[in-house]
């Protein structure tokens, strides 16, 4: 066994079997009471002032631990969950969680009292969207820790000059002097702390760090795992390593030829990434590789092919990888990626870069500037250097608005008032779409007016000298990252459950308004009392062919229909600051449990039970097969979904075994992105998965599996055989 | 009458394909997985494992009844009506057998027709037997080649000369099923004589066709058959792959619902010994063998 093998046990839980030292620092129970006091304090001082001071304090009096199985050595102790770690932490609760309670209702009290009573009943909150931040990686790098305390020293001293600088320009630049001081001093305290450990490369590495920019790859990656610490310690979190088969690249070829080796570049990148596994970050650190530059050059390198076989190698999900496509990649590379997800690792995430442009051009965003995006979070781009984005404001559910267009705004399961007071008598199908996209208008616009108004505090909110410090136009000027001094800017929403809406106006235009075989009373009633009595109804509405996923023209013309009202309506709109609206239509794990509080829906949905996920089918409805599936998500404009338009497929690895299979699943995901497909991740169907389908069969009843030369389905296979295919996945399957 | 449509398939032919399922077959192979092809009439299958005795199907069809709480399916009074199918929560029933015309099965077939042209792919039509019913493959075959799609014949071979002459202007590959080359070893397996069966295929191979032999490999069923095969095929001039196939057993669910008698052969092969057989046949043929 190698060094990276027997060490392996010893990181992957480092941080939930962690080990405080106590000489270190304070508790975190003393920490958040020493917070208390800078929440509470002199409340003349300027927010940013009394951030950056509470930020120091954390940072100067935070418990450490060395580990050292790991080149990456150190933790601290600053929450006792660690599997949240960003959104968890004894800051968030104390200096940003309290402050924006504070200011919303002191400044908005009627729209955030509004606000709040949508979430409560499903509908959406609108965040503050501090955890999708990408940070100018290359300024980064190019200047370190050190470099950018400099230069926001010499960018004051530059503003003095002026007689009439601004002062909160001052005040900015000063709580990053005073962030970057203290993170230097945190450096040196680990590396004093560092010289008690058998770690001397850690050490000898963090003394450069607090001198020079990053050097070498190793402190390129030590430097990384450092920033995102420091960034997320004060509630923000770096949602990608940006394109690190680009940025480490130079590193790379510069150790090489100071003599390192190829498999010492791949043990450093093995430690790397172990190190996010064990992190555990809630919902993964991405990076991302490939893409090609404003003439359509492929970006594939030596570094990326070696990162995604150090990736395979290790068998793990954490970091995830989002890969940029376009017609002219690298074929070896995406064959590999492929193969990869076909062997199960569906943390891979495929973004095709002509769709992505396609959304740009609409927002007027030239391609020589697309061309830099990198995917942050879930699958969102994001043009590094260039753009700030706020992509995760609010997720609304739409399915709600079949429920507020069929009650006339009322909540049926608290019987409130939420949506705005519409007709309940409709005189045809067109009639009542309309009423559903009135009650999506009515809540959309509310949203955006709540964010828009949000804003407008950020900065008091929660400071961002950090994350700002990432761009040289903020240091020259002055300005928080939320004053919007760069290129571009966006705020983002997301509106998801979109199989659940249009199944549910498919029975509503065949039953109610085509065969009248129900009142639109009857069915209120219905859905009011959660199918109680009427099951014959709900299975032959389950049974009806007209289902979004299939490529069929009636839900897909509706799911045009919605898809281009969103489109007109919101896409690329104008906010002050020239920030521009991105929509995306993912509903990450929103679509569960905002689907507890959502009352029994048209498609045959039981009340409380999920709506729709991403632009997936309704979970058993997708009976024509990927590709049917496909042809549906591709009559969606993706070039107004900027905000992601994801394609989830599943399929099991014996669907597309051997070296044919490998080629057809290559052309499957080609003739998808040819026609204009956003985005793919691979749900290759899992042991797991098989094992729910044995529990809960009417779910599952769509699933394929390949026995052999053809697929069955594998509900329908005799409880001996499905158990041995179980055995068989879980052979397979990672 | 077809039974099925697949689509995204990636074994039955070059690139992505769908599958036009075909119901009737001549044959009884001991190790089918389609006991659904069997017959040309609609057949109904009732997949007991997924019935929760809800009594729902009860109340509106005779067929159907509750005994002490258990779900009773009367295969004998079913007329096929399809009201269990709409109402059954489970999906317990399932009616194999679609008498559609040409016309709407190509539509259906052409919807794929994006990922066919992109991947090298085309339609399978498989069965059962397709050339059974060679008036309706020869239809469907016409409108899918006005647009230029890719077309393959999955058979077993036990088919008239005249039918195979007929496909023969719309087929692009003939997938082309070898069971035994002994002739008694082929009643066994099949209950058919394989005399048309290798007359057919040398004539395929005479006037030029595309064809890809597919071997399933039973033990104690035709594993002794190999070598001959393979001596028989070697002379062969347009077999372009040969693609053995291991058997499994996982259609027996199929054979239950249907209320067939289940002749699948209980052994498994292992891969080594498949392999020993695909590397013997190889040799012989020289052509190239997957698995």
């Amino acid at each position: 066994m190698n060094t990276f093998e027997c060490n392996r046990k010893y990181i992957e839980n480092e941080f939930e079997e962690a080990v405080w030292d106590q000489s270190t620092g304070l508790t975190p129970e003393q920490l958040s009471l020493g917070l208390q006091a800078f929440q509470n304090g002199d409340s003349e001082e300027p927010r940013p002032m009394i951030c950056a001071k509470a930020y120091a304090y954390l940072l100067d009096n935070v418990q450490l631990q060395i580990n050292e199985h790991t080149p990456f050595s150190v933790k601290m102790n600053i929450g006792v969950d660690y599997t949240g770690f960003a959104s968890t932490d004894i800051y968030d609760k104390e200096l940003f969680q309290k402050q924006r309670h504070k200011i919303l209702k002191r400044e908005l009290p009627r729209d955030y009292n509004r606000m709040l009573e949508g979430d409560s009943v499903g509908l959406t909150t609108v965040w503050v969207d501090f955890w999708h931040t990408v940070p100018n990686w290359n300024f980064l790098l190019e200047n370190g820790f050190s470099g950018i305390l400099e230069k926001a020293k010499k960018s004051k001293k530059e503003l003095l000059k002026n007689d009439h600088a601004e002062s909160r320009r001052l005040v900015f630049l000063d709580s990053v002097i005073l962030r970057f001081k203290a993170i230097l001093r945190f450096i040196e305290r680990v590396y004093e702390y560092s010289l008690h450990f058998d770690v001397s490369d850690f050490s000898a590495a963090l003394r450069n760090l607090t001198k020079t920019p990053p050097q070498t790859l190793y402190e390129v990656m030590l430097f990384s795992v450092l920033y995102l610490y420091v960034e997320e310690i004060g509630c923000e979190r770096a949602r990608t390593l940006g394109p690190i088969d680009q940025l480490y690249l130079p590193f790379v070829l510069r150790d090489l030829e100071n003599g390192k080796s190829i498999d010492e570049i791949k043990e450093l990148f093995r430690y790397f990434f172990l190190h996010f596994t064990a992190t555990k970050r809630f919902a993964e650190q991405p990076f991302t590789l490939c893409g090609c530059d404003k003439s359509g050059k492929d970006r594939t390198n030596m570094l990326s092919h070696l990162i995604l076989d150090v990736y395979d190698e290790l068998k793990i999900y954490d970091p995830k990888i989002h890969i940029r496509y376009h017609k002219n990649i690298n074929k070896e590379l995406f064959q590999k990626a492929l193969s990869m997800i076909r062997s199960g690792h569906n943390s891979i995430c495929i973004l095709n870069d002509a769709a992505v442009f396609a959304g740009y051009e609409k927002l007027d965003v030239p391609r020589e500037d697309a061309a830099d995006y990198v995917v942050l979070g879930c699958y969102e781009p994001i043009i590094m250097g260039k753009e700030e984005g706020e992509v995760g404001v609010a997720w609304i559910n739409a399915a709600k608005f079949i429920e507020f267009a069929l009650n006339g705004g009322v909540d049926i399961l608290t019987g409130k008032q939420i949506g705005y007071q519409s007709k309940t008598d409709f005189e045809c199908f067109e009639d009542f779409l309309e009423t559903y996209f009135s009650q999506m208008d009515y809540a959309v616009d509310f949203a955006l007016h709540f964010a828009e108004k949000q804003s407008i505090y950020n900065t008091e909110i929660n400071p961002s000298p950090i994350y700002s410090a990432s761009f040289p136009e903020c240091i020259e000027n002055g300005l928080d990252v939320h004053e919007y001094p760069l290129k571009y800017n966006n705020l983002a929403i997301k509106l998801f459950g979109l199989a659940t809406v249009v199944d549910s106006l498919v029975a509503i235009k065949k039953l109610v308004f085509d065969e009248g075989s129900i009142s639109l009373e009857e069915f209120r009633e219905i859905l009011a009392k959660n199918w109680e009595g009427r099951e014959d109804l709900r299975q032959r509405v389950l049974c009806d062919k007209d289902k979004y996923g299939n490529g069929l023209p009636l839900p897909d013309s509706i799911m045009t229909a919605i898809t281009a009202h969103i489109e007109e309506k919101y896409t690329g709109k104008q906010f002050a600051h020239s920030r521009r609206l991105r929509i995306g239509l993912d509903s990450i794990d929103q679509c569960i449990w905002r689907g507890v509080r959502t009352v029994a829906t048209p498609d045959g949905r039981r009340s409380g039970e999920p709506v729709s996920r991403n632009l997936c089918a309704t979970l058993g409805m997708d009976r024509g097969g990927i590709t049917a599936y496909m042809q549906s998500v591709l009559k969606i404009n993706s070039a107004a979904f900027l905000n992601s338009a994801i394609l989830d497929f599943t399929l099991h690895p014996s669907a597309i075994e051997g070296d044919k299979g490998l080629e057809d699943f290559c052309s499957l995901i080609k003739i998808f992105f040819a026609q204009g497909g956003f985005a793919v991740q691979g749900n290759v169907v899992s042991a797991e998965t098989l094992k729910n389908a044995l529990n809960e069969p009417n779910k599952y009843s769509t699933l394929q599996v390949r026995v052999c030369g053809w697929n069955e389905y594998f509900v329908k296979m005799s409880r001996e055989k499905q158990e041995l295919f179980i055995k068989r996945s879980e052979e397979r399957n990672i | 009458m077809i039974f099925a449509i697949k689509r995204f398939e990636t074994h039955d032919g070059d690139g992505i394909r769908t599958t036009l399922f075909f119901k009737g077959c001549p044959l009884r192979c001991k190790w089918c997985h389609n006991p659904e092809s069997f017959g040309m009439q609609r057949q109904i299958a009732f997949f007991q494992n997924l019935c929760t005795d809800c009594g729902i199907c009860t109340e509106l069809c005779s067929a159907n009844n509750l005994s002490d709480g258990i779900h009773i399916f009367d295969r004998e009074a079913c007329t096929l009506c399809g009201r269990c199918i709409d109402c059954c929560p489970r999906n317990a029933f399932l009616i194999y057998g679609e008498d559609r015309t040409a016309r709407d099965i190509a539509t259906e077939l052409l919807r794929d027709e994006m990922f066919f042209k992109g991947s090298g792919g085309g339609v399978t039509f498989s069965g059962g037997e397709p050339l059974l019913q060679v008036e309706l493959c020869i239809e469907i075959a016409r409108k899918l080649k006005k647009h230029g799609v890719n077309i393959a014949i999955d058979t077993c071979g036990f088919a008239p000369r005249k039918s195979f002459e007929r496909i023969l202007p719309y087929a692009d590959t003939f997938l082309y099923d070898l069971k035994a080359y002994d002739e008694d070893a082929h009643i066994r397996c099949t209950g058919k004589s394989n005399k048309i069966i290798l007359e057919n295929l040398k004539f395929l191979d005479d006037i030029g066709s595309n064809i890809e032999i597919r071997i399933p490999y039973v033990p104690e069923y035709n594993d002794d058959q190999m070598e001959k095969i393979a001596k028989f095929l070697s002379p062969f001039r347009n077999i372009k792959k040969i693609r053995l196939l291991s058997y499994h057993d996982y259609a027996d669910g199929k054979y239950s619902a249907l209320d067939i008698q289940n002749t699948l052969p209980p052994k498994l092969p292992n891969n080594a010994d498949l392999e020993k057989a695909g590397k013997l046949i190889q040799n012989i043929t020289k052509f190239v063998v997957l698995y």
